[in-house]
Order: structure tokens, then C-alpha cells, then sequence
């Protein structure tokens, strides 16, 4: 077949080892491919771009009640004092009926609201059953025909009582947590009490986070030390709100309907905060490794080696930790001193540098990594030929401020200042409850698996 | 199973790609996904080409050894581009879903291996076209002794 004369351009040579017909031959195949191509690079196989999550978060239970309690006793009058017309309410009055305004506006959840009493021979009940409507005007406008209140003990196991019977409850707890046992002998044991009380739960499934909080008191103050009552007019009294419950619903509703309390004194216990974290393979790896997508974005981050570390020639690898989910005094202590590594013999690793986003340089460049708040740095200087898990983890910082809201005597809090008598005992049988609980001693435990390729 | 294959018959040449971060886009997408355009698409389709449609359905003076030589080249060089191409629009893509850029030191070593790639490729190509040939050179009555008369 000749070449077709539209091909054929004049100059081609006409003998020797590439002719006209060569050169013909070569353009008809180069359009022929051009065709081809097009079409190829259309049916190419769809790229598998998982659009992998950045971080893995594991699973939330789900959060389908919230019981609100709060503490109706004399000793409470003094913060719901009936608000002159032109005046604006209590630091009390004001933070509790926003956080009764967010429970009853938030949908996810089913709202309980419940008064706290002691039980006489007339109501035996330690709970009354109350409303949205009839808690808010009780904290707006003040207690009537306000009773004896119930003992901290008793409002604890109430609550956990109350809790156990429908599983996916958070209970939140607000009162002035002003604990004066009855027999005054048995002061010295307080702790004790609150412990047997916690135990309706087993620590492994509950959860305490304590806010704390000042209000400015009007009325009879009423002292835990059992002397008589103290007239206040707009001192600072403090007052706490607790909530308990499982521990990953306790950092959900931390994280959600207390997150105005944020920059408030917290102490949080066996609460599962559960960051969300990633290994970076693009900041500064070293060594052979690889990240594969995750299967599901709530399993845990694998590094998969393709030559295995050694001791001289170690392998480095940052993982990034975003802590915005952690109480802000508790995430700015993270560091090499609170962050430990748990390595198995199998997977030898150490923590080398921990070092906040304001300290990488290359946050410029790299948007993604302002997904982090902080980057831990690991050296691994072996790896596994089956997979094994690193943990990652940070212990419980100590809190300063229990000692400082605490006191031994509330009988003169005019001249004291914001004191609750025996705070420091209160909690101190948080902690014992939860001292044989491993979970509780860390803010969070994160996984990292290693294991070998090939 | 070509996922498999491929990666294999690719990193024999290249190593694995570097930066790491790559690692799984190449694996599970570039290597199998250029492997097998190269090897059906651009080797098979042009050795039926040559062979076939050139030289069977219609009748042309292209049944030469050069101008098999000149579809081997010409193919070599679609397998180059095809090569630089898919891995660097792949790469981008799956950069992009993650939101996060090459960093700034593996840059140099990234365009090395793409680069790799594409030769590794257009060697490749060029090696299927031969391998299809001896396969597909019997059913063309003209071409049937193209490069060399074995095995007709």
C-alpha cells in the first residue's frame, strides 16, 4: 500500500536503511499510538487513594443519657440567692443554668434532672425527679422549703445506682462537695468513705473528671467542721461539678458540653481521653520503613520495615499527637518526662525528643502537620518478624491546686478564702479507689505496631 | 497476583522507591497499573498492529526488520512516557488525598526514581514487544520471518 501522499513528506530519502516508507511506517504508528494511548491512560485501574484518615481514634461507646444531680441543701441557699431586678446572678447561678441549657439543648443524648435530699421518715427518697423548667428556676430564683442535703457519700452511690441501670449514662454531679460526717469521730476517714461509695462501680469502668469551680455566696454559710454558721455577702465559695461515668463517655462530654469549664482547676481519673495520633513517614524518617493505609481508621498505626534496625544502625520514626482533647494544664505538660515508651523485648524502642508544633520548622511547608499539637520522636534499633505493639504513654500529672482549695477547718472562711473542708481527703479516696487500676495512673495509652516485611 | 509480579520484576531494577512515603502508591497502584498497560496495552497492541494489521488484513511494504526495529523504538519510547506520566499523576493524586507535599530533601531522590522508572519501563516495553512478537509473527503470512525466521 503507498504510503498516502498526506504523510509523505517531500524530503524523506528514498534509499538506504530508513526510506520514505520508514519514516511513513513511523508516523503512521506514533498517530496510532497517540490514539492509544489517550484511551489507555482512561482505562487505566482505578488508584487505590484511600483517602486515609489522618490519625487513628478507636471507637465511642454511645452517650444516650445524661442525669444532671444537683445538691438542694440549706447549705447550697447561699448560691442561688434570689436575684434583685438590674443585678446579674452568682458566678454559680450563671455557670450552672448555661451548663442546664446545653444539657437540654443537646440532642445526641437523653436529659434526666434530679435534686439531692436527705431521706426522712416523710421522703425517704435521696432523689427527687425534677425538670428543665423547675431546676432552672431553682437555680435562678432560689431553694424553697430547702431540706437537710444528703451526704456526699450517699449522693455518690445514688448516682452510680442510678447509672447502672441504663448503660451509656454520664452523671453530672453539682454541688459544693462539702463533706461533714454525721459522727464528727470519723472526720479523719473520709477518704474511706467516698471509696466504699465509688465501689458501686468497678474502677475499671468508671471514670471521675472534677471541675472546680468559685461563686460568690450570699446567705449562712454552713462549715463542714460542724461549728455554727457564718453570714457571707459575696465571698468566694467553691463549688465542684463532677461527672462519672465509662471512660471514654466522660471525655466526650468533657470535650463537649464542659468545654466552657476548660481553663478551670481539673482533675480527671480513669477518663479515656484517646487522642488521635499517626506515625509521620514524611517528617525526617530513618532507616527502611514504610506506613500501610490503615485497613480502618481505628486501627492502630503500623510501621512495617522493609530491612530490619540494628543497634548501629537504628531507625527513627515521629509520630504526631493531637492533645486538644486533653484538659490544656494536663496536655502542656507533655514531654520526655511525662511520655514514656512501652517497647516489648521483640521491638526495642526508646523515646528520643518530644517537641511541640511551634518547634517544627518544617510546619511551613507541610499543612498537614498542623493536624498535631505535639511530635514524639522514636528510635527503634530492632524490629520484630511477627507484629508487636509499642505503647505509647503519658502518666497522670500531679494537681497543685487540691492542696490549695483544700482546708482543715471551714469554720472562718471569710478570713480563709475559697476553701472545702477536706477536699484533699475527698479526692485523695478518688485516687485509692482507682490506685490499682493501671489505667487510671496514665492520661492515655496509645498503641504503635511493628513488625517486619519479607 | 500481577500486583505481586510486577512489584517484583520493577524493584529487581529500581529498589524500592524512595521516599518511603511512596511506598504503598507505587505498590498497589503504579507497578501493577503501568505493568499491565505496558504489557497488553502498548506491547500487545503493537505487535498486533505490526503484525496483523500491517501485514495481514492490509497489505503494506512494512514487513522489514527496520521497520519492526522502528515499532520496537517508537514503543519503547510510549512505555517511557507512559511510565513518567501515570507515576507522577498517581503520586500527586494520592499526595493530594492525604494533604501532604514531598519534603523538601526527598525531592531530588523522588524525581530520580520516577526517572528510573520511566527507562525501567521503556525497557520493559520494549522487551514484551519482542516476547509478543515470537508469539503473534506466525498468524502474519508477510512478516512471518520478522526480526529472524525461528520459530516458522
Amino acid at each position: 500500500m503507498p504510503c498516502p501522499r498526506l504523510l509523505m513528506p517531500n524530503r524523506l530519502p528514498t534509499s538506504g536503511f530508513f526510506t520514505k516508507n520508514t519514516g511513513c511506517f513511523a508516523a503512521l504508528a506514533l498517530t496510532l499510538l497517540a490514539a492509544c494511548s489517550h484511551d489507555k491512560k482512561a482505562r487505566q485501574p482505578s488508584d487505590t487513594t484511600a483517602a486515609a484518615p489522618a490519625a487513628a481514634t478507636p471507637t465511642q461507646p454511645k452517650l444516650s443519657q445524661l442525669n444532671v444531680f444537683v445538691d438542694m441543701s440549706g447549705g447550697m441557699q447561699g448560691f442561688v440567692h434570689p436575684v434583685a431586678a438590674g443585678a446579674t446572678g452568682s458566678g454559680f447561678q450563671q455557670t450552672v443554668t448555661e451548663l442546664l441549657s446545653a444539657v437540654n439543648a443537646q440532642k445526641s443524648a437523653q436529659p434526666a434532672y434530679y435534686f439531692f435530699k436527705e431521706s426522712t421518715p416523710a421522703d425517704a427518697r435521696l432523689l427527687v425527679p425534677s425538670t428543665y423548667a423547675a431546676m432552672r428556676s431553682t437555680v435562678s430564683g432560689g431553694l424553697k422549703n430547702a431540706a437537710r442535703g444528703s451526704e456526699l457519700p450517699q449522693m455518690l452511690s445514688e448516682a452510680l445506682k442510678l447509672q447502672a441501670q441504663k448503660p451509656g449514662t454520664v452523671s453530672v454531679l453539682i454541688s459544693d462537695f462539702i463533706f461533714a460526717p454525721k459522727d464528727k469521730g470519723q472526720t479523719w476517714d473520709v477518704k474511706t468513705f467516698i471509696k466504699d461509695a465509688l465501689n458501686e462501680v468497678e474502677p475499671a469502668k468508671l471514670a471521675v473528671s472534677v471541675f472546680a469551680n468559685t461563686s460568690d455566696y450570699r446567705g449562712n454559710f454552713y462549715p463542714g467542721n460542724r461549728t455554727g454558721p457564718q453570714k457571707l455577702n459575696g465571698e468566694q465559695v467553691p463549688y465542684y461539678i463532677w461527672v462519672l461515668g465509662d471512660p471514654a463517655l466522660v471525655a466526650q462530654a468533657d470535650a463537649g458540653l464542659l468545654r466552657k469549664l476548660a481553663g478551670q482547676p481539673q482533675a480527671h481519673y480513669n477518663v479515656d481521653f484517646a487522642p488521635p495520633y499517626a506515625v509521620l513517614d514524611y517528617l525526617d524518617p530513618t532507616g527502611s520503613w514504610m506506613v500501610p493505609d490503615p485497613a480502618t481508621p481505628t486501627t492502630a498505626p503500623r510501621i512495617v520495615f522493609t530491612k530490619k534496625p540494628t543497634p548501629g544502625q537504628p531507625a527513627e520514626a515521629v509520630v504526631g499527637l493531637n492533645l486538644t482533647s486533653l484538659p490544656p494544664s494536663q496536655a502542656s505538660q507533655a514531654s520526655l518526662k511525662t511520655l514514656r515508651l512501652a517497647a516489648p523485648d521483640a521491638a526495642p524502642a526508646t523515646l528520643v525528643r518530644v517537641w511541640l508544633l511551634a518547634q517544627e520548622p518544617a510546619a511551613r511547608a507541610q499543612p498537614a502537620l498542623t493536624k498535631y499539637t505535639h511530635f514524639a520522636r522514636l528510635r527503634l534499633t530492632g524490629a520484630p518478624a511477627t507484629r508487636a505493639a509499642l505503647r505509647l504513654e503519658m502518666t497522670r500529672p500531679a494537681t497543685a491546686w487540691i492542696a490549695s482549695y483544700s482546708t482543715n477547718s471551714d469554720s472562718n472562711l471569710k478570713a480563709q478564702g475559697a476553701k472545702t473542708f477536706h477536699l484533699r481527703e475527698v479526692l485523695a479516696g478518688v485516687d485509692e479507689y482507682f490506685a490499682n487500676e493501671p489505667s487510671a495512673q496514665r492520661l492515655f495509652s496509645l498503641p504503635v505496631e511493628v513488625e517486619t516485611r519479607r | 497476583m500481577f500486583q505481586q509480579l510486577f512489584t517484583s520484576l520493577y524493584e529487581a531494577l529500581l529498589g524500592l522507591p524512595e521516599p518511603a512515603l511512596l511506598t504503598q502508591a507505587f505498590e498497589n497502584s503504579i507497578f501493577p497499573g503501568v505493568g499491565l498497560a505496558t504489557l497488553f496495552g502498548i506491547a500487545l497492541l503493537g505487535a498486533l498492529f505490526f503484525y496483523l494489521v500491517l501485514n495481514r488484513v492490509l497489505t503494506t511494504p512494512f514487513y522489514q526488520t527496520k521497520h519492526w526495529l522502528v515499532m520496537l523504538l517508537v514503543l519503547a519510547i510510549a512505555a517511557g512516557a507512559l511510565g513518567w506520566f501515570q507515576a507522577r499523576s498517581v503520586v500527586y493524586e494520592v499526595l493530594d488525598a492525604k494533604g501532604i507535599v514531598i519534603p523538601a530533601g526527598s525531592e531530588s531522590a523522588y524525581s530520580r526514581y520516577v526517572l528510573g522508572f520511566s527507562f525501567v519501563n521503556a525497557l520493559f516495553g520494549a522487551l514484551f514487544f519482542v516476547l509478543w512478537s515470537f508469539v503473534v509473527k506466525g498468524l502474519s503470512p508477510n512478516a512471518k520471518v520478522t526480526p529472524i525466521r525461528w520459530p516458522n
